[in-house]
């Protein structure tokens, strides 16, 4: 990371890509949509050609899904199948192809051993909450946010110590405490253990402690490629997905190697999906504005803190800058 | 030559009358207390080694256990662990007795093995076969003399305060022993009213006992466990040869904990896992540093005890 298409994000929407009333999605346009977004983003004409630039045959690859909105909101298993039909495509065996994520039980929630091969590996590092046997006992960060005993945070195991590759495929949602989590979030929180002791009453250190995490070897040479899942979000009360109301559908994904930059794209998105409910800001700092009612689109838990994005790029991880990020839409 | 540690182990006081023996017979009970009034009947029992004890002068423990505050507005999932590791240290020779149902019965006797006390554990009939595993265990793990290893000198000054700060450094696997002053081996000394101490930071005996870790550095702690909230450390011997006992808090509540860390200052190169229902169960990940040893504890279902040797 940033890797190869720095400061550059593809957008492709499509209409069809979910029926917001059943919130079934339509897995042949799904697939079109990625095919779509990978042409753009890299030029080829073909699929092989854009999958062949990040993955080889030898590759071993995690697939980082977002499951925490489960079973309403998450990595949509149309999305992550379309993913791995193009690595098996160009060779890679499907048995080397690990769809990873946390927590086992909201995995299971999801069920993306229906829409994949068999020989690929659904995985997950805590099969019971509170057991690191799943983390690498030799690759943590270590620190003291609030005087907690528990002071380490191990990186899952076999993204220090199996995959070759990471594939990023992170949820369109705003975040009770980071503002947002996207890319960023996603490969960072997603990738070690006893995450949560960060966030203490209406204080959370997500803006330091998420670009820390992302930049953590290996992470940043492995991750590869993020796609973002917008078919549907959350744009209050995230990363959980308990009010229905707070669901949206913006029918797109995103492409892009810049996390960063794929991220500041998604605060412009959950900003505007707020405004047009007319709430407050993620951004916004009012200690009126806090408070335990999460049904409330206009209290929140914590003081947020998407500058975690702005944080990230000043670690080399991407451009933040607007301005500087080279947007591609495309429509289908 | 193995020898069977049998003179602290913790016994089932049980109050009921003789004709509920096979009870506890079935139960796999081998030896009980009784009040002084039972005893001639109880004695006349064929398969239960009887021992009369009057607990009027014992002192009641809390229910080891851990409970969710989830009344607190906070993110932390960090449950209170209620042990009576401080209590048990104060107060060494002292009388005790535990009344623990079910399965706590089972954590109150590891708890009242690992500090050393005879304790009475009273209990209820689904207590029983708790229980009594866990006797056969602790009678089952080889003897190991050896006084227990601190970092931190405590001077007691006998206050309700100081009880609760060595009770937060129990739960916080700070290591203590009581002393009346400094003494040069250990690496901080604790006196409330001090200078460095002064009694008015009794006022938040947690922001005090914050202060307390950050003066001995965590680099300097003995012990630290890693991926769990709720075990509970002590470690006993000498340098060279030492035995670490690990509480599962959660126990009382079915609670396993499926995998976690710990570092240990000092090298051990060997070492011998006893654990609870856990047979066979070895350390994952062991590392021997140039200053401390790590392992994974791969499983803890209520408490294990593991000998070390450099």
């Amino acid at each position: 990371m940033p890797g190869p298409y720095k400061g550059q994000v593809v957008r492709v929407h499509s209409d069809a890509s979910i029926d917001a009333s059943t919130a079934i999605v339509n897995r042949a346009v799904v697939k079109q949509m990625l095919s779509n977004g990978m042409r753009s983003l890299t030029g080829d004409s073909n699929d092989h050609d854009c999958w062949a630039r990040f993955i080889s045959p030898q590759d071993v690859v995690g697939i980082k899904v977002n499951c925490s909105g489960s079973p309403h909101i998450m990595s949509s298993p149309e999305l992550v199948a379309a993913i791995v039909e193009n690595l098996t495509a160009i060779g890679l065996p499907s048995k080397n192809i690990w769809i990873y994520e946390r927590f086992a039980g909201q995995m299971r929630s999801v069920g993306y051993d229906r829409y994949v091969p068999n020989d690929v590996h659904i995985w997950a590092a805590e099969q019971a909450r509170d057991s690191i046997l799943g983390y690498d006992p030799d690759t943590y960060v270590e620190v003291d946010f609030f005087g907690e005993e528990d002071t380490r945070s191990f990186m899952i195991r076999p993204v220090a110590n199996t995959f070759t590759k990471i594939i990023n495929v992170p949820k369109m949602k705003e975040h009770q405490a980071a503002g947002v989590t996207g890319c960023l979030k996603n490969i960072a929180y997603g990738d070690f253990s006893n995450m949560d002791r960060s966030h203490r009453f209406a204080k959370t250190n997500t803006y330091s402690f998420i670009g820390t995490l992302a930049s953590v070897d290996p992470i940043p040479d492995k991750t590869v490629l993020n796609i973002m899942d917008g078919l549907s979000g959350v744009w209050h009360a995230g990363p959980f997905s308990e009010y229905p109301q707070f669901r949206f559908y913006p029918k797109q994904i995103m492409v892009g190697t810049d996390p960063v930059a794929m991220d500041r794209m998604l605060i412009d998105i959950i900003e505007a999906k707020r405004k047009a409910e007319n709430v407050v800001s993620i951004f916004d700092r009012s200690p009126e504005h806090i408070g335990s009612d999460n049904n409330n689109p206009n209290v929140n838990r914590f003081f947020r803190e998407p500058g975690h994005v702005e944080y990230a790029s000043k670690l080399g991880l991407g451009v933040y800058d607007a301005s500087q990020i080279k947007l591609k839409v495309v429509e289908l | 030559m193995v020898f069977l540690q049998v003179l602290t182990l913790p016994i089932l006081f049980w109050n009921g009358p003789a004709g509920t023996s096979p009870l506890l017979e079935q139960a796999g009970i081998t030896k009980i207390a009784v009040p002084p009034a039972n005893a001639a009947a109880w004695k006349k029992t064929v398969h239960l080694a009887v021992e009369a004890r009057d607990l009027k002068d014992a002192v009641k423990l809390q229910m080891p256990g851990i409970f969710f505050q989830a009344d607190q507005a906070s993110a932390s999932r960090v449950p209170w662990i209620v042990s009576n590791g401080s209590r048990l240290i104060r107060n060494p020779n002292g009388m005790f007795y535990y009344d623990a149902p079910g399965k706590a019965a089972a954590l109150a006797a590891a708890e009242a093995s690992a500090y050393g006390n005879p304790a009475s554990i009273q209990t209820d009939e689904s207590g029983l076969q708790p229980i009594a595993e866990m006797l056969r265990f602790l009678a089952s793990i080889p003897s190991a003399e050896g006084p227990a290893l601190a970092d931190i000198g405590f001077v007691d000054d006998g206050s309700p305060g100081a009880a609760e700060v060595m009770n937060l450094m129990v739960r916080d696997n700070l290591l203590f022993k009581i002393v009346g002053g400094r003494e040069p081996d250990l690496k901080l000394t604790v006196q409330i009213g001090s200078e460095q101490y002064p009694k008015k930071e009794l006022k938040d005996p947690n922001i005090l006992v914050h202060k307390i870790r950050g003066d001995l550095t965590d680099d300097g702690r003995t012990i630290r466990i890693y991926g769990t909230s709720i075990v509970v450390a002590r470690l006993t011997g000498k340098p060279g040869r030492i035995r670490l006992h690990l509480l599962n808090y959660g126990a009382a509540t079915g609670t396993r904990v499926g995998g976690f860390r710990v570092r240990m200052l000092g090298q051990y190169s060997k070492y011998e896992v006893h654990s609870f229902n856990s047979p066979g169960k070895q350390l994952v990940d062991y590392e021997v540093e140039s200053d401390a040893t790590e392992f994974t504890v791969p499983e803890l279902k209520a408490y294990a005890v593991i000998d070390f040797l450099r």
